[in-house]
């Protein structure tokens, strides 16, 4: 017999889109019933930490998000370690199953689904061996420490930012890595090919093998049924004790049922519907009500430059969006402008950002879009070493303002198209910024190094649509508000204008 | 919310202000040994920005909707119980995204401690005291205000 439980709010799901709608949530409406689920056993902790708890610089009181009490003060009744099983949307019930196999029934008046995402499991065979671990949440990184003891080696398969993280930690953990990625460079969906190669850098100067291009095949295993080592599909073996998974990750969308996240477009990736308010279109459309929202990795929430849904599975985010999530389903009619693709990342020491595009797309029209660089001269370029030549994207091709100046830094250039470079600084460490910008606003940013301060200036500016065909070079060279027309900045000044490109609503103008 | 203002016709760009907000964030509290002794120097978080011929110190805006406190991957960010935003060092493990958020720059990097830099109102966000940027400032260009924005 399942125990019968009644909120006004129900969530579904334990981390930062969570956190994000309970906070807005209890904002507007201290006091109505507040119930959550989730498979998490701890209070909401900071997934991009789990790497600073792998290496013990960090215990689980240091990666936490929110302090431990954060869902009693807020007034949260709690099902942890509770997996929803089904959702009964006509009568507005979620079945759960909790840790002792108890059955629960929780009816709700407003449900927010933030499920989150869980990691890819690409085709190789043999990952069901012992030693093979993803690596997104903290049991992940505790299995990963307790079977360290009898690993020398690891094979990360996939160079993007979580696999990069594991490989670091790794490393850092005394083991021999290599990183095995699928495509030309690493992290080629966040950067383009000139902060690649200075990650990819870092990782050798510390030891750390990265082949890109090249797929992993099978995960070889022992007669004790561990890893042995990976196969890949040019015939290499690369023996190891450790596997990391780390080929991106899936929205979790099996609650919604397959008539809440509707069969995407081909190639388009599936994930949870929503409008502007974050409710669930196809909710709307069936029962007409506003009953459901989703946040977060498992959303398909729009793209503030294009418009268009795109899964954005940041942390930002889905913080963001699950605000959005709760002041509408408090009564506060908030919608939600758009996400940023916003990476922020940092190897061995090297920073690295980047925001909106990182390179001009192909076949774009050259009169509308321009590129500008600004790297530390009078160095050669690091990368241009043999056979290891970062492919420099489309933007060589446009019109590329060097105007330099005299000092430390002067802008110019990423590269010639037959000529690819790493503009690497002297002394000081690497230092690299790049801004794309089409018809005078910013729509693209990379930065490495202290080529990252006050980046954010850069992605207000392209947030909020600020046309900066005259400030450009001054943005470029040193970011700060002083370089816009003085309106902005004197609007920026006042705090009114600049950090709610995200959201329109009654709170827009406080 | 309590936040810093400059008046740009006043402020002469001397950076007092930033020498002030360092020394108010050292060990010492000392100018001279805040600049010469400690090891790594402590980290202005007011800048002067400059641009032609204005200039004016500039720091923490407290915005209403902040999104360092949102894109803060860590929590060392957050809104204290009076709704102003507040930073714990200890948690920051500088990861940089609230540099990428700030739409006004006004996050510093502490690059030696692996932490931002970021303006408290000199920790007394809700008593009479003033920050040290707004004591200093030679021409008063700065003052401090508690408006409803």
């Amino acid at each position: 017999m399942a125990q019968r439980f009644s909120a006004k709010y129900v969530i579904i799901g334990g981390s930062v889109a969570a956190v994000g709608a309970i906070e807005a949530l209890r904002a507007e409406d201290p006091g109505s019933p507040l119930a959550l689920v989730t498979e998490d056993r701890v209070s909401p902790y900071s997934r991009p930490l789990i790497s600073h708890y792998l290496t013990g610089e960090r215990d689980l009181d240091g990666i936490r998000y929110r302090p431990p009490d954060f869902y009693s003060r807020l007034g949260v009744k709690t099902f942890l370690q509770t997996r929803a099983t089904r959702i009964h949307f006509p009568d507005h019930c979620v079945h759960a199953e909790g840790p002792a196999g108890e059955a629960y029934e929780i009816t709700y008046e407003k449900l927010l689904l933030a499920t989150g995402s869980r990691p890819a499991r690409p085709p190789i065979q043999g990952l069901e061996a012992q030693g093979v671990f993803s690596f997104t949440s903290l049991e992940d990184a505790e299995a990963i420490r307790a079977f360290l003891p009898r690993v020398k080696a690891v094979v990360v398969i996939g160079g993007g930012l979580i696999g990069l993280q594991a490989a670091e930690a790794l490393s850092n953990l005394g083991r021999q890595v290599v990183v095995v990625e699928f495509q030309p460079r690493i992290l080629s969906p966040v950067l383009d090919a000139v902060a690649s190669g200075y990650v990819e850098q870092a990782f050798a100067a510390h030891g750390v093998r990265i082949l890109t291009s090249a797929a992993a095949q099978r995960v070889l295993v022992d007669s004790a049924g561990s890893v042995a080592g990976v196969a890949l599909k040019d015939g290499q073996v690369l023996p190891c004790q450790m596997v990391i998974v780390a080929a991106g990750v899936t929205p979790r969308t099996e609650l919604a049922g397959a008539g809440f996240a509707p069969a995407p477009a081909p190639g388009a990736p599936r994930a949870i519907g929503v409008d502007e308010r974050m409710q669930v279109q196809a909710d709307l459309q069936a029962s007409g009500g506003a009953a459901v929202y989703a946040a977060g990795d498992a959303a398909l929430g729009p793209d503030l430059l294009s418009g268009a849904a795109r899964p954005l599975p940041i942390w930002p985010n889905a913080y963001l969006q699950g605000r959005v999530a709760g002041l509408n389903m408090a009564g506060r009619p908030t919608r939600f402008r758009g996400g940023l693709s916003m990476n922020s990342s940092h190897f061995f020491g090297l920073p690295v950002v980047s925001a909106g595009l990182f390179d001009v797309p192909e076949g774009a029209d050259p009169q509308e879009w321009e590129v500008l660089t600004l790297s530390a001269d009078g160095t050669p370029p690091a990368a241009a070493r043999p056979g290891h030549a970062p492919r420099v994207g489309t933007s060589s091709s446009f019109a590329v303002r060097p105007g330099a100046r005299p000092g430390r830094a002067a802008a110019r250039s990423g590269a010639g198209p037959g000529h690819p470079q790493v503009p690497v600084a002297s002394g000081a460490g690497p230092f690299y910024r790049k801004i794309i910008l089409r018809h005078g606003r910013i729509v693209g940013l990379v930065a490495v190094g202290a080529g990252i301060d006050r980046a954010g200036v850069l992605v207000g500016a392209m947030a909020n649509g600020v046309d900066c065909s005259r400030c450009k070079e001054d943005l470029l060279r040193n970011p700060g508000i002083a370089a816009f027309p003085e309106q902005v900045a004197a609007a920026m000044r006042t705090g009114r204008f600049g950090s709610h490109w995200w959201m329109a609503g009654d709170r827009e103008e406080r | 919310m309590k936040r810093v203002y400059v008046d740009p016709d006043v402020c002469m760009g001397c950076g007092l202000c930033e020498v002030y907000c360092l020394t108010q964030h050292s060990r010492s509290l000392d100018i001279l040994k805040a600049y010469r002794q400690e090891k790594p120097r402590p980290v202005a978080r007011i800048r002067v920005e400059r641009h032609g011929n204005t200039a004016f110190g500039f720091q923490c805006r407290q915005c209403s909707e902040p999104l360092c406190v949102y894109a803060c991957v860590s929590g060392a960010t957050f809104l204290d119980d009076h709704g102003q935003v507040a930073f714990d060092e200890s948690r920051c493990i500088g990861c940089w995204t609230c540099v990428l958020a700030c739409p006004y720059g006004a996050i510093a990097r502490d690059d030696a401690r692996e932490r931002v830099a970021r303006c408290d109102l000199c920790g007394d966000p809700q008593g009479d005291g003033l920050p040290a940027c707004v004591r200093n400032c030679p021409n008063e260009a700065l003052s401090v205000r508690e408006e409803a924005v």
